[in-house]
């Protein structure tokens, strides 16, 4: 499975020299990445921010849909760009510790940003009437704040492992 | 000849390259990535709350009070400039030498003060009378602009900080050797 992906004509047109983008197709790919992470989590830090009581003028439930808009319209751009970057060296990163330590937390604070997202689809309005975001959400909130960033750093850790791997 | 040909510029950066704080982020296994991870963490930060003041400004989102939110969200672009700035810093160092001729670096800076200079901008023409506007859906044509510039300047300093990272100084690779830590 992972050698098909590698195989591939997508991954072998990734790395190939004939096209003449080619040879600055792993930067332009790193830079959508980066902007369309740099969105969702910076969305979603806002989000958990508020949820924990920062800028308590500002309503959560219209906050909540520009940050969910920008956050999985973010994360859909990092999951294509993620893909593309992860199939030309698939069967080396697979079996990485790093590289499964990044989909581990990521897939922990998705978890986390839905049921978010679904909680405040359903009580943002109550919350802005004046009663109090329950304790729990607010710790969900708290660990999406601490998870994204972590997310960020063991990426950083398992792109030191790609480059000194020349991959 | 350009200034960046120029012996005594070149040597300052050089003396800075290969000074003690240079030497410990390069040395120290890790602290180089570290520190990426932690400007990338400010990244995020800065341009997603950023962002999406911008969304309000261009008349999404409307049922926002602009001013409100501005502060709010001022409250967490601002720190995070902050970070970014001290590890964009301490990124520069062990590279000073590299950055400090290269067209990527200048570049980047300049988009930087252009960012800057368009959020002056914006204070002046419009966000001083923020009370005045902040609760209808169209926005003055002042804050609208900015915040198109504003997208389109973040953007540019992205792409060309991440095109900076290839033209930074590679650590001596037995410090810095990811299959020690992260081996299968």
């Amino acid at each position: 499975m992972l050698e098909a992906i590698q195989n591939s004509a997508l991954s072998q047109l990734l790395v190939s020299e004939r096209w003449v983008i080619t040879a600055n197709s792993k930067q332009i790919l790193e830079t959508v990445h980066f902007v369309a992470f740099a969105l969702q989590i910076g969305a979603v830090m806002v989000i958990s921010l508020r949820l924990l009581g920062v800028g308590r003028s500002v309503s959560i439930a219209a906050l909540g849909r520009p940050v969910f808009w920008t956050a999985w319209l973010g994360f859909a751009v990092v999951l294509v760009t993620g893909a593309l970057q992860f199939a030309p060296i698939a069967t080396e990163v697979f079996y990485r510790p790093s590289f499964r330590g990044k989909i581990a937390v990521l897939t922990v604070a998705l978890a986390i940003l839905v049921w978010l997202h679904v909680a405040l689809r359903r009580k943002a309005s109550a919350w802005d009437g004046g009663e109090t975001v329950p304790r729990s959400l607010q710790i969900l909130a708290g660990l999406s704040l601490a998870l994204w960033p972590t997310v960020i750093v063991v990426a950083r850790l398992m792109y030191a492992f790609v480059q000194m791997a020349d991959l | 000849m350009s200034f960046w040909d120029d012996a005594a510029y070149t040597a300052v950066w050089q003396e800075l390259a290969r000074g003690d704080l240079a030497t410990w982020i390069q040395l120290t296994p890790y602290a180089y990535a570290t520190l990426e991870g932690i400007h990338l963490i400010g990244v995020a930060v800065f341009f997603g709350s950023v962002f999406l003041l911008d969304l309000r400004l261009l008349g999404l989102a409307s049922q926002l009070h602009a001013g409100a939110t501005g502060r709010f969200l001022l409250r967490i672009s601002v720190p995070a400039f902050v970070l970014l700035a001290v590890s964009g810093v301490l990124l520069f160092v062990p590279s000073a030498d590299r950055y400090a001729t290269s067209p990527i670096f200048f570049a980047k800076m300049g988009a930087l003060a252009a960012g800057g200079l368009n959020a002056l901008a914006f204070h002046i023409a419009a966000w001083r009378r923020v009370d005045d506007w902040g609760r209808r859906a169209r926005t003055p044509w002042t804050a609208r602009s900015a915040a198109v510039v504003s997208v389109l300047v973040w953007i540019t300093v992205i792409a060309l900080g991440r095109w900076m990272g290839y033209e930074r100084r590679e650590p001596p690779a037995s410090d810095l050797d990811p299959l020690s830590l992260f081996g299968p």
